[in-house]
């Protein structure tokens, strides 16, 4: 949705919370696992969201822009943290993958094993691919460059491709 | 396995998190409460000028 005017009353903010409260909630649980740290960072980014509100021009989707304001937050938030589950490489979380891989059952739990195990500029680089936003916008959003965010994309495929390679080679 | 694959297991993903519940209450105490604390150092500060103001007026009289 985009809004000529912005109106930057709390009204209008808590409706936008309500209608996007699947996004953050969704990035809150993809960068955190403990539920004090979800809130933590909820409340982070809520509060951001309602800085950032009188600068939003509206010059695009609110969800773009919910999505900007959230990445970055949380992104800054773990640069300071650096806490031990964003620290995982694909190697340190191989282990887990392998034990928890009767948890394969749908798409749902390959994307979170996938995410998981990704550091935290590629989950954000990811789940905006998965969004349906373009190389150029992803970049946009989170300050990479065109080249960066396809690199990275890349990397992750392989990645993918990879971890189900070891998923199948275990079933059998 | 491809990475598009994935994009309605996302969508999935955000529908179970939107059922989640967040009051109106507390998103305004979160926005509320830095402005909260603002106003109680600010009144604080003042409070402390006006103490010392006194404190210095009483010694000199």
């Amino acid at each position: 949705m985009k809004f000529q005017r912005m109106d930057t009353s709390k009204e209008f903010f808590l409706q936008l919370i309500a209608n996007h409260k699947g996004i953050i909630k969704s990035l809150c649980t993809v960068y955190y696992s403990k539920a004090e740290d979800q809130q933590d960072i909820r409340q982070d980014i809520i509060l951001q969201l309602w800085k950032s509100l009188p600068t939003f021009r509206g010059e695009s989707t609110t969800s773009t822009w919910v999505y900007r304001v959230s990445l970055n937050t949380i992104l800054s938030k773990v640069r300071k943290e650096q806490r031990q589950p964003l620290k995982e490489s694909i190697d340190s979380t191989h282990e887990n993958v392998l034990t928890t891989s009767y948890q394969y059952d749908d798409d749902l739990q390959v994307l979170k094993q996938l995410i998981q195990s990704l550091k935290a500029i590629d989950k954000a680089v990811i789940i905006l691919y998965l969004e349906g936003y373009k190389n150029k916008e992803i970049a946009e959003l989170i300050q990479l460059s065109s080249s960066n965010v396809s690199t990275r994309l890349n990397r992750i495929k392989t990645q993918l491709k990879s971890k189900f390679k070891i998923y199948h080679s275990e079933l059998r | 396995m491809n990475l598009d694959n994935l994009k309605s297991a996302w969508k999935q993903h955000k529908l179970e998190n939107s059922l989640s519940i967040i009051s109106h209450d507390e998103i305004l105490q979160i926005i509320d409460e830095p402005e909260m604390i603002n106003y109680r150092v600010r009144r604080l500060v003042g409070n402390i000028a006006m103490f010392l103001i006194l404190l210095l007026g009483c010694q000199g009289g």
